[in-house]
């Protein structure tokens, strides 16, 4: 098992630097897509069968083609124009990030619920998280809804900024 | 014998897994996952042959022409033929694409449909991969041929491919929603997302009381039909297409497959007169065959998950072994898409987003709710009742005021 979880690893933290460092954009895209198959990987391996499917569903499926359609309407399609991935700040990220790695490091190293690992470990049923989500987490679950419903809304009222009636456009 | 019969695949495979006991367990478990890949491998390449031979065939009969009748017995060779020629034929990649996506996504598309396929259960005890999350694990793939579809129109450096791999994307994400919506509600039904245990929920417990005493030849008769017909009724009444909700979510399933297979009438993506030919325009060789191939699996994996969600799976009386039943019923839905694909004209991109948003996506709602009121009401007949009604008069409503709006008589003018 740690041999499957190593190839994972290694996959997920490849694509995941490949998607911030490549120039093109759309293969930073499809570094994405390959990290976030990784991540799946990673919750199968683990047999969280639901995560792992929800994982691809909801990032590769809707969330990169999110991506893939802002690209499309936002650069130029080709995606040839690279434009370097470093700005002029990139030592305050580097060190950002070197600051949040340590601190999760620091916090996760010696913490209870990591230091054991079951030999199989109780894959917790579809059922059991609907009816988390309906009745511990119903709060966070609705008020994440109605974030995206917001969400969703503004974007359409963002889009409709174009003046009726347009003259030559059929009815 | 029928028990022979429906479970002679099963018991070779385990009679082979069972030759393995003492191996080394690497190479049992590589003799095991050689048994589930290499029948799918087998099986579903070839009805994807005979399949492009039986569509050209029926196109040919709806157009009242012969189709391909040259090559072997009424043409039943034309699949090699053309096989032998798409392997033979020169690769070409346009000079700017670029390369290494141009190659990697008609892999994708062919791993995806073939991943599809493990979840199916084909048979009785016969599934590649019972997944106790395979509805899910079906969508999941799905989105991925998605992905791949963008990227091949994407890399070619077309504005062809582009245009059908964009028109491709915006298509099946907007029939995505109806088509998860539709699935949705036999999972709610059953309590499972294994498809294994959704086709064993579409039987009705029914049992045949055997008289003691056969008074004469007309009890006996009566016996004899009212077997027939428990039989009948425990093996096909239960399929969920009889009940509304089934019905309602089978039409919507089925029509939005057809969207996202890229399919007759949904399939702007590839339109000849429009866009040449969409996401695969600079595909050739190998390559196209591969598009092409995954096109007709993922045609066949559609079909059998409607066929399992909706039409019994392997159920079916005891005629024809399960899984000759499974097959039988996927070739009906693909003769039914080839029949659509004949008569029907292609939508305007406009009347396709109305039809998914405007009656599909509410529809699939309204169904969800008529499924879990099927759910909730004790009495069966009664609830058959309500939903029916419920259902129908919402199909009505949305189709009359809401989708078909702006429908106008049509006015023809004359030059």
């Amino acid at each position: 098992m740690k041999f499957v979880f190593y190839i994972l690893a290694t996959w997920t933290m490849t694509s995941g630097l490949l998607a911030v460092t490549m120039r093109n954009m759309m293969h930073c895209a499809a570094a994405l897509i390959a990290f976030f198959a990784g991540i799946a990987g990673i919750f199968f391996s683990l047999h969280a069968d639901f995560l792992g499917a929800v994982q691809v569903i909801v990032y590769v499926g809707a969330i990169a083609v999110l991506i893939l359609f802002a690209i499309m309407l936002t650069r130029n399609l080709t995606g040839q124009e690279g434009v370097s991935p470093f700005s002029g700040g990139a030592a305050w990220g580097w060190a950002a990030s070197l600051a949040v790695f340590c601190a999760m490091y620091y916090s996760l190293q010696d913490h209870p619920r990591c230091a054991v690992i079951p030999e199989a470990s109780p894959s917790l049923a579809v059922d059991e998280i609907g009816r988390l989500l309906m009745t511990r987490y119903a709060v966070p679950f609705e008020v994440i809804s109605l974030l995206l419903t917001a969400a969703l809304v503004g974007a359409v009222v963002l889009a409709l900024d174009e003046p009726k009636n347009k003259p030559g456009l059929p009815k | 014998m029928y028990e022979f019969i429906d479970q002679f695949f099963v018991k070779i495979g385990r009679r082979i897994l069972e030759q393995t006991q003492g191996w080394d367990p690497w190479a049992a478990a590589a003799v095991s996952l050689i048994l589930t890949i290499v029948p799918i491998l087998l099986v579903f390449p070839t009805i994807f042959a005979l399949t492009t031979w039986a569509e050209r065939k029926l196109l040919g009969r709806i157009q009242n022409r012969m189709g391909p009748n040259r090559v072997g017995p009424v043409g039943l060779f034309q699949p090699v033929a053309d096989g032998i020629k798409t392997l033979t034929k020169e690769d070409i990649v346009p000079a700017r694409a670029d390369h290494f996506v141009h190659t990697l996504a008609p892999i994708l598309t062919v791993i995806a449909a073939f991943l599809a396929l493990t979840v199916l259960p084909m048979g009785r005890n016969m599934i590649p991969a019972d997944l106790h999350i395979g509805v899910l694990f079906f969508f999941a793939v799905g989105s991925i041929s998605e992905v791949a579809i963008f990227l091949a129109g994407w890399s070619s450096r077309n504005k062809y491919s582009l245009l059908g791999g964009m028109r491709a994307i915006a298509q099946m994400v907007s029939y995505e929603i109806p088509f998860v919506l539709s699935a949705l509600t036999a999972v709610m039904i059953v309590g499972s997302l294994s498809t294994v245990k959704i086709v064993e929920a579409q039987t009705l417990g029914w049992v045949v009381e055997d008289p003691v005493v056969f008074t004469g030849f007309g009890e006996r008769l009566w016996w004899f039909l009212e077997r027939v017909w428990y039989h009948f009724g425990n093996h096909v009444l239960g399929w969920h297409v009889f009940q509304p909700w089934g019905f309602f979510g089978f039409m919507i399933f089925f029509i939005a497959a057809l969207a996202e297979l890229n399919r007759s009438p949904f399939d702007i993506p590839e339109a000849e007169s429009e866009i040449v030919a969409g996401h695969h325009t600079e595909y050739s060789g190998f390559k196209f065959a591969l598009f092409f191939m995954a096109e007709y699996i993922s045609m066949m994996a559609i079909c059998g998950l409607g066929v399992t969600l909706f039409l019994g799976g392997w159920n079916g009386p005891k005629i024809l072994p399960s899984w000759g039943w499974f097959f039988l019923k996927i070739f009906v839905l693909m003769f039914v898409m080839i029949w659509v694909r004949g008569t029907f004209p292609r939508v305007r991109v406009d009347q396709l987003m109305g039809f998914a948003w405007k009656l599909l996506l509410p529809m699939s709602l309204l169904n969800i709710f008529a499924a879990g009121a099927w759910h909730h009401i004790p009495s069966r007949p009664l609830a058959w009742a309500l939903t029916a009604v419920f259902l129908g008069s919402a199909y009505q409503i949305l189709s009359v005021f809401v989708a078909g709006r702006n429908i106008q008589k049509r006015m023809y003018r004359y030059a």
